[in-house]
């Protein structure tokens, strides 16, 4: 019998306090379209990087046709026959489609050493038409071209690398349902041609479309690895989903039954928001003491809807109140001064300023009440240590002092000092990103505590969560969006990961 | 062991700290002991009176505006076209002094709000728009000077800064560029606005979602740095009565060695007010020092530049150390 193509035993990978991936086996034969599927979490991610040779295992074995093989870098899993199209690609703008696909796998050279670009293009053209992309010129620079082209593009670079496995990570995000129609047709065409294909979706109903066979991943493990059509689409989602997990749902029981709510009064509304191609009109409002979840997949639109209401980024329409007030402009000074502050989900990139000690990073959306006399507007370094310190003890960050660098605390103590600057902001809503991601149980909840003691003083709170269960145990409402759109709503007793999910797949579709 | 370690750990700290005024200090003995007119108060007024204060003012500026992580490659060209706008509006034109002083100043914060706006309103980039904008200064220098030295500024009172003052026989340059000192090292180092500098430069989107206004304060440093080219133009004319064609731009290249030497020193890696100061006193010193070995100017930069490349490694290896 021949061997699978790829062939993955028993592979794990820790990372600290996460077990990202555990005891992963599968194989996939040639010409077969696997689907994998998951929740956000569930080890996608760790096992495409592991295949991509962006990452090493901790355990198990990678076979390739039979034949063990280790991958380094990058560079082993290419010259190993496995393609990755990922979600956000890697392709040089400013270069042309000839140029992209073979970018890295060697050009075409004349006799004195140059690039042969007649040559170069045409083997390009060749690549491009034997998935039926003759439309596709060569030469054109690859920024001129839409997502779904470039999408295509880099399948045919895939090709060109001569891959036996192709794995696509969301290929549909952001195209259009013909442009889906064409995608499929090629990736039929190779997969008849031998080519082996994994299709990494969020969107349940284009694995049932597209894959012969399909692998559930949940909690860094395969949970079901089986014919496609033996499952329908409840079926997939109970899969997915599996149980709610307890923890958080007790802490819900035991801390935090429904919260009275302030005084009913409207804290933000939301009207018709949108941003081209990520956000599509999206209205809701929240009260005074409220926690308002968001619940959604990865490229959902929930981080974009914030950082529109935030003023972030501009917004291409819609209105924004906080306690009945218009906030008229897209900018984060004039939201701070409505009232709205943001914790990014990227302290590195958006929160922090790494190279400033604690004191500095905590102050410094708030300098102005640490002036030593009102009008001249020099910081008074007692009054910064005295608010820092409050707040290191307040948020028990774990560091020697207000001086300490912020780059040498731990990941959940940056976080906590992200916060502990918007605390000394007197804000109505606080917008919350992924306020828990990378931060060890402790810290999250002590986050948690923060968060609720916010919302028990009256302020309103817009939690943004990938883990679901978070949301269940501290939220009075969550919300759902899909591909940008606010698909549902839920409260009270309703809220539990498992209607999040199947909201989040669509599962209540009428189709 | 430990202790050994954490001992070994400060001794790092202090070379990242304090290296540079280490070297300083053996530099100055050296120099000493190799010439009997070093180590003298004519040295000292020969540093302060012509070596120091322009580069100073300079550097002042340049560090405000390097802080927030762009670059002006243009300041040297404004304080020389300040300097003939004021040296012809006096002599060829005839008029008063204040006329000139006036539209030098006007110029020069025009030249930083043209450089500010399109850097950081219009996304240019810093180097590219700076280095365009010395271009066209330096033209429009051409036009008012002729390519020719304009002799004869002073003799008009505040103007005639052309003695020597009467406190202890120091130039009045020096004294200006002391108070610029102070008030950078206060704007930069203690006020709001230099707080709020110093996180633009350490990262401007969190600065901007913080509610600061980056934009504004890049240009502020852009205008900031346009005024003090100004001042030292209006000096470098008070104080000569003359004004020489590209006049300052031999002190571009020394102002952004002081600015980066001074990274070496007080907070390593980071551009501050103290370590530019330092700099600018380190690198006129060592150059007087090597003038009274009789050295020619030729291995006088040979020896800034390695001094400069240097320092800027220890800084590296130190901070990759801790």
């Amino acid at each position: 019998m021949i061997p699978p193509v790829l062939q993955v035993q028993g592979i794990s990978k820790k990372y600290p306090g996460v077990i990202a991936a555990h005891d992963i086996s599968f194989e996939i034969r040639s010409g077969e379209i696997l689907g994998l599927v998951g929740k956000n979490g569930a080890g996608k991610s760790t096992l495409i990087k592991i295949l991509g040779g962006v990452t090493q295992p901790d355990a198990g074995e990678i076979f390739i046709g039979g034949s063990a093989k280790v991958f380094r870098n990058p560079i082993d899993s290419t010259t190993n026959g496995i393609a990755i199209v990922h979600q956000e690609f890697a392709v040089v703008p400013q270069l042309s489609v000839a140029e992209n696909i073979f970018l890295g796998l060697g050009y075409p050279k004349l006799m004195h050493g140059l690039i042969d670009a007649t040559e170069l293009c045409a083997n390009a053209a060749a690549v491009l038409s034997e998935i039926g992309m003759e439309a596709i010129n060569p030469r054109h620079e690859m920024q001129s071209l839409s997502i779904a082209d470039q999408r295509m593009v880099m399948i045919a670079r895939g090709l060109s690398a001569k891959a036996r496995v192709l794995l696509l990570d969301e290929p549909t995000a952001s195209l259009t349902d013909s442009e889906v129609k064409v995608l499929f047709r090629v990736l039929r065409q190779l997969s008849a041609s031998g080519t082996a294909i994994i299709y990494v979706s969020h969107r349940l109903e284009e694995i049932f479309e597209l894959t012969s066979r399909v692998i559930v991943m949940r909690d860094g493990g395969t949970h079901f690895d089986g014919a496609t059509h033996d499952l329908d689409n409840d079926t997939m989602i109970q899969l997915i989903v599996g149980g709610d997990s307890t923890a958080l749902t007790d802490r819900r029981r035991n801390s935090r039954k429904v919260s009275p709510l302030h005084n009913e009064l409207e804290a933000i509304r939301i009207e018709h928001v949108r941003r081209d191609e990520v956000v599509s009109d999206i209205s809701f409002s929240a009260k005074h003491g409220e926690i308002v979840g968001f619940a959604g997949l990865v490229g959902s639109g929930r981080t974009e809807l914030m950082r529109l209401i935030f003023g972030a980024d501009r917004r291409d329409g819609g209105k924004i109140f906080i306690d009945g007030v218009e906030v008229s402009a897209s900018d984060p000074r004039r939201a701070m001064d409505a009232g709205i502050v943001f914790l990014p989900e990227d302290r590195r990139q958006q929160g922090l300023v790494m190279d400033f000690d604690i004191r500095k990073n905590i102050t410094l959306a708030s300098l102005r009440s640490s002036r030593r006399r009102a009008l001249v507007p020099i910081p008074s370094r007692e009054r910064e240590v005295l608010v820092t310190d409050g707040a290191i003890r307040r948020l028990n960050i774990k560091a020697n002092g207000p001086t300490q660098e912020t780059k040498t605390l731990s990941g959940g103590n940056q976080q906590k000092v992200v916060l502990g600057k918007w605390l000394e902001r007197t804000a109505r809503v606080f917008i919350f990103d992924e306020p828990t991601h990378g931060v060890d149980v402790g810290a999250k909840e002590e986050i948690y505590i923060q968060m609720e003691s916010l919302a028990a003083s009256g302020h309103c709170i817009l939690f943004i969560s990938s883990e679901f269960s978070e949301l269940v145990g501290v939220c009075n409402r969550v919300l759902v969006l899909r591909e940008g759109r606010l698909v549902g709503e839920l409260t009270g007793e309703e809220i539990s990961e498992h209607r999040m999910l199947e909201m989040c797949y669509g599962a209540n579709q009428s189709i | 062991m430990s202790i050994a370690v954490s001992v070994r750990a400060r001794g790092t700290a202090f070379i990242a700290q304090f290296g540079l005024l280490v070297v300083f200090g053996l530099l100055i003995a050296l120099f000493t002991s190799q010439s009997d007119t070093f180590f003298t108060t004519d040295t000292l007024r020969t540093i302060i009176n012509i070596e120091i204060g322009f580069m100073l003012i300079f550097a002042m500026g340049l560090t405000i505006v390097l802080v927030m992580g762009d670059f002006d490659l243009s300041f040297a060209a404004t304080g020389g076209v300040a300097a003939y706008t004021i040296a012809a509006i006096v002599v060829n034109f005839g008029r008063h002094w204040m006329v000139g002083l006036l539209l030098a100043l006007v110029t020069g914060v025009l030249i930083g709000l043209i450089n500010g706006y399109l850097v950081a309103y219009r996304n240019t980039s810093s180097f590219v728009v700076t280095l365009a904008m010395a271009t066209s200064v330096f033209g429009f220098e051409q036009i008012w000077s002729d390519q020719k030295v304009i002799q004869g500024v002073g003799g008009q009172s505040l103007l005639n800064l052309n003695s020597i003052s009467g406190i202890w026989n120091i130039r009045v340059g020096f004294f200006v560029a002391v108070v610029v000192a102070v008030a950078s090292w206060i704007l930069l180092e203690k006020s709001e606005v230099g707080r709020f500098m110093y996180a633009v430069g350490g990262n401007k989107e969190a600065a901007r979602l913080a509610g600061i206004n980056v934009p504004k304060l890049r240009m502020l440093g852009f205008v900031i740095l346009g005024f003090l080219a100004v001042l030292v133009g209006i000096l470098g004319v008070a104080q000569s009565g003359t004004s020489i064609p590209r006049q300052f731009d031999g002190l571009l290249l020394p102002s952004y060695a002081a600015v980066f030497l001074g990274t070496s020193v007080f907070r390593p890696g980071k551009f501050n007010i103290a370590g530019t100061v330092v700099g600018c006193i380190f690198l006129r010193t060592i150059k007087v020092g090597l003038l009274s070995w009789g050295l020619d100017t030729a291995y006088i930069n040979i020896t800034q530049g390695v001094i400069l490349i240097s320092a800027i490694l220890l800084g590296k290896l130190v901070s990759s150390k801790t």
